[in-house]
């Protein structure tokens, strides 16, 4: 390379400048920008038919729209919020760790005369638009139009192979582990080092063991509840007895959740314990047909509120969209039926009340939408308390690494939950 | 470098020679054959994978590049990769061989000062960077622009410049130089007809590094770039992971579209390269 | 917009007097100011803007309060923040011994011995030092993976089943595995000074040694080692800095984990900063961390003689 080749390089660098300080195009069309947490293929796609389908209905108007990995969607939306730019639309996760921070900020809408107006709190129930914005009862800043639920996904081949019949009591479920575990089958896996999905097993237990109420006080930060009660100590000494029994995955700690994922799709493990939303992989891709139920009680006397369900983002306004209007208008397409139809076809337990509920598409939704109808939300201790969070799952992996004791877990937890929780940050 | 004939001239027998080939052979595997892993899973379906982990494709499933292009915008991340590396890489090569001009052949008030000040930034990691940066591109209204990335990576990438050019300019034969200033060229001829011709090797080397490092940098975009539209190859690809995580042979072929470019780019100019950085670290010695 | 005729009229004015500034010499701070710019713009005013935050409670969206030093009290007698320098510094001192022996090895095998192919071989194990850490991170998960990785399948595959086992999950394996990730990637750097500097030994030292019948060993020791005594303090030196700021290999794989086993302070400022959203302190951590690579690197640059012939 000689020396007309540098300035022929730094030309071209010139002209890319050049092409960089150019308008991108004028457009007359106007652009509706919607941002979403939550990255699955299938989501992803779902989202974007839906949108393709509202810009069909409203010709002019582009939207676009791009996702997010949970970590990702809350680094980035505080800060385009802050600096006035972020997208007119987002569907967001709930609760002061998002939505209602953005709220108190003053950068999302309130939508609580638009809900009356248009029609939404008829289709979708207060109590939980109320739960997920976390503020100021009867005032709204997002809707809420879809339900996750945690619970144990099993290989249905594998159950019938092996003669096993579905769990009543958290004795017969550890009797199935047991049976599994003696024909050399690892019963559960976990994606234990990207420490949330053991998280959720931990959960499980923990929604299983105590009251709703206390579920919901530490949600709302209420300093009248603990985290090193008998209760809590009961489920996370019933996690390590797990995971030092071999019911969950010997190697969970070095698996990722998308490794767990597919050990288990592949059909290397009997269960899953997850969330809902990797439901559409679990029922397509698999060779094998795919069952859910709801972990078991931890403590029988208890009504049943499975671990982790809750409504799950929420629809809001950037207060400093440009696009008020238009942005009313995608927010009532996503609630209204023809978009939630979409939605549960897809797999997704809508929140949206049908006058007649349409058939499930597949068995594996028929199952989660069964467990869900005769279980109670269970929300999801942490989520509103990041510092709790990543509390929980670093003390987690501690125990199951056998660093430290259930009690040690609970009393960090209950040193966080006052420092860090409590306080205002 | 004073590599002379009679060191390939030794006395060394055929065998002994087949067997230092042999053990670099069986060591350069440890980069050969994740690569090959990388490429080869890039051409499987889910159930070769599953099957046959290490092995060759049984099918070639070419589909996966078309999905990866297709669904994993690896088309629309490449030109802004493209967009990104080019100017900062000519930004960072005519700005710093300026300034390493002044540095090597002026004496002037200040100067340890200036030098010093510019060589603190190769002690401070970008990554720490990254908060106060991001406001002030809002406050430049430049989030979400291709030149929220240009400026600081340019600003970044000048220490070093800086340093290796310098180095190198110092070191030119004085006795050119001076022939030079006699025939009576000014300091901005000399820049142009002297230090320029023969700094060749060190400003290609520059400009390869910085392209080397801009095409592979992550934290940045990821912070600053919050559109589809508008991100580079590794966000794009970190994106692809999470999204496409089960879906390995995709995943694969996305990994495998965003290093190619880089790795061709290396195998072309790595004698430049590597003499470059060897040049530049060893200058001060 | 204003005369055009007036701007073309001074035009011969404008080169003249440009002419004349070039014939004299230019001033060298007209050579720095063009770089002096951006580099004061985009690197130094964020700096001073880190510095700042570090003074403010913050969690990036609602107003701040002014805090004073109580962020950099609280970072004093933070465990989590000491446990992860530790790590720092751990690391450090691995990679300035495992990278810097494994490159000079590569590096006499490759310049000193009469071996095929040596560019060849140049250029393979340089490369993965061309890589982005998405792509490494991608590979080495791969080849830790309990169930599916190259380790754990190759040792089942020789009847080594009892060393197979989860390399990212136990707490006592977990920094040395992601340092091994790290260090797949840095040997080449350390090679490639190396290469540079045997290259350069004089060939008459070892032609002369080899007539008073030094072997192998002794030409390394009394020969190769004091020639390249200058190359290896760089290496050392560089190889220092760069791994003490080490994150991307930490954050993509274990984000720190399990617990805190892998936790390095980059990563711990991120969680800070932008997990906690506690702005403000995750600026303070940022700021700990440059001040003890600042002191490395004015170490560096004292050790290196950079100042030698500025003066």
């Amino acid at each position: 390379m000689n020396r007309k080749a540098i300035f022929k390089f730094a030309l071209l660098g010139l002209m890319s400048l050049l092409v960089l300080v150019a308008p991108l195009g004028a457009q007359d069309d106007v652009t509706l920008t919607f941002w979403f947490e939550g990255d699955a293929p299938a989501a992803v796609a779902l989202f974007q038919e839906v949108a393709d389908e509202f810009a069909a209905q409203h010709p002019g108007v582009n939207v676009e729209i791009t996702s997010f990995g949970f970590d990702d969607f809350l680094r980035v939306m505080p800060l385009a919020l802050d600096g006035g730019e972020g997208p007119d639309v987002a569907y967001v996760p709930w609760g002061l760790q998002a939505l209602g921070r953005y709220a108190l900020a003053g950068h999302a809408v309130e939508l609580t005369d638009l809900a009356a107006e248009n029609g939404w709190l008829d289709r979708y129930a207060m109590s939980d638009i109320e739960l997920t914005n976390g503020l100021t009862p009867g005032e709204i800043y997002g809707i809420p139009f879809e339900n996750v639920t945690i619970g144990v996904f099993y290989n249905k081949a594998i159950f019938a192979e092996q003669g096993l019949e579905l769990p009543e009591t958290l004795e017969d479920f550890e009797a199935i582990m047991d049976a599994l575990l003696e024909a050399g089958i690892t019963p559960v896996s976990v994606g234990g080092r990207d420490s949330w999905p053991l998280a959720h097993v931990w959960l499980q237990l923990v929604h299983t063991a105590m009251p709703i109420e206390v579920i919901t006080g530490i949600e709302n930060n209420d300093p009248a509840y603990r985290l090193d009660t008998p209760e809590f100590l009961a489920a996370t000494q019933k996690t390590l007895e797990w995971a030092q029994a071999g019911y969950l995955d010997p190697n969970m700690l070095s698996t990722g959740f998308v490794d767990a994922n597919n050990l288990f799709i592949n059909g290397d493990v009997a269960m899953n314990i997850g969330g809902t939303w990797v439901m559409n992989d679990f029922a397509t891709l698999p060779e094998f047909e795919v069952g859910f139920f709801p972990t078991p009680q931890l403590d029988p006397e208890l009504p049943w509120h499975a671990g982790g369900k809750n409504p799950y983002n929420n629809m809001m306004i950037n207060s400093a969209t440009e696009n008020m209007d238009l942005a009313v208008e995608f927010i009532g397409y996503m609630l209204g039926e023809e978009a939630q139809t979409k939605f549960w076809d897809a797999g997704n337990i809508t929140a949206y009340q049908f006058d007649e509920m349409p058939p499930p598409s597949t068995p594996l939704l028929a199952d989660v939408a069964d467990a869900n109808s005769y279980t109670g939300f269970g929300y999801n201790i942490g989520v509103t308390c990041s510092a709790l969070n990543l509390a929980t799952w670093r003390t987690l992996q501690e125990l199951v690494g056998g660093d430290i004791t259930p009690e040690e877990l609970i009393a960090t937890n209950q040193q966080v939950y006052e420092a860090d929780c409590l306080t205002s940050e | 470098m004073m590599k002379t004939a009679n060191r390939s001239r030794r006395k060394t027998s055929l065998v002994q020679s087949m067997a230092y080939t042999a053990v670099a052979g069986l060591l350069s595997l440890i980069v050969i054959f994740p690569l090959f892993w990388v490429i080869a899973t890039s051409l499987k379906d889910r159930a070769d994978i599953i099957r046959n982990p290490l092995g060759l494709p049984v099918v070639y499933q070419w589909s996966n590049y078309v999905d990866a292009w297709r669904e994993g915008n690896f088309g629309v991340y490449f030109v802004n990769s493209i967009l990104v590396v080019i100017p900062t890489a000519a930004g960072v090569v005519c700005l710093s061989l300026l300034a390493a001009y002044a540095f090597a052949m002026f004496r002037f008030r200040g100067k340890n000062i200036l030098f010093t000040f510019f060589l603190i930034g190769m002690t401070v990691p970008l990554g720490i960077l990254v908060i106060p940066i991001f406001y002030q591109m809002v406050s430049l209204k430049l989030v979400n622009n291709l030149w929220a990335l240009i400026l600081p990576q340019t600003a970044v990438g000048l220490p070093f410049a800086i340093l290796l050019l310098r180095g190198f300019i110092s070191e030119l034969p004085k006795e050119i130089l001076d022939a030079g200033r006699i025939d009576g060229c000014s300091n901005w001829g000399i820049l142009r007809h002297i230090v320029m011709p023969l700094s060749r090797p060190a400003l290609l080397s520059v400009m390869i590094f910085n392209i080397v490092w801009v095409w592979n940098q992550f934290l940045l975009p990821v912070v600053l770039i919050q559109k589809a539209s508008a991100r580079t190859l590794p966000q794009g690809l970190s994106v692809f992971m999470g999204r496409y995580g089960a879906d390995f042979g995709l995943l694969m072929a996305g990994a495998t579209i965003s290093f190619i470019p880089v790795v061709i780019v290396y195998i072309i100019f790595q004698r430049q390269f590597i003499k470059g950085i060897a040049a530049g670290a060893l200058s001060g010695v | 917009m204003a005369d055009a005729k007036q701007l073309a009229g001074e035009r011969p004015m404008l080169a003249f007097t440009a002419k004349l500034a070039w014939q004299k010499n230019v001033s060298p701070y007209f050579f720095i100011v063009p770089a002096l710019l951006v580099y004061v713009a985009f690197f130094v005013f964020p700096l001073v803007k880190l510095v700042e935050l570090s003074l403010y409670k913050w969690d990036g969206i609602l107003p701040r309060k002014f805090n004073g030093l109580r962020h950099y009290q609280r970072l004093l007698v933070d465990d989590r923040f000491w446990e992860a320098l530790s790590h720092n510094f751990s690391w450090m001192i691995a990679a300035i011994i495992i990278p810097v022996i494994l490159g000079l090895m590569l590096a006499i095998l490759l310049s000193r011995s009469s071996m095929f192919g040596s560019i060849f071989f140049r250029t393979i194990f340089f490369m993965p030092q061309v890589f982005s850490s998405v792509t490494v991170a991608l590979i080495w998960q791969w080849i830790y993976n309990p169930s599916y990785g190259a380790i754990n399948v190759g040792l089942r595959a020789i009847g080594l089943d009892y060393l197979a086992q989860g390399w990212l999950g136990d707490s006592d394996l977990v920094l040395p595995a992601l340092f091994i990730a790290w260090s797949w990637v840095h040997y080449g750097f350390t090679m490639i000074i190396f290469i540079a500097a045997i290259d350069a030994v004089d060939e008459a030292l070892f032609d002369a040694a080899k007539v008073d019948g030094a072997n192998l060993m002794a030409q390394f020791r009394h020969i190769l080692l004091p020639s390249i005594r200058g190359a290896l303090t760089t290496i050392i030196l560089v190889t220092a800095i760069s791994s003490f700021q080490v994150f991307d290999m930490v954050y993509v794989l274990t984000r720190g984990g399990p617990g805190d086993a892998s936790m390095v302070v980059p990563v711990y400022m991120l969680e800070s900063a932008f997990t906690l959203r506690k702005v403000g302190y995750g600026a303070t951590v940022a700021i700990a961390m440059g001040v003890v690579i600042v002191g490395f690197s004015v170490l560096f640059l004292v050790l290196r003689g950079v100042y030698k012939d500025t003066d």
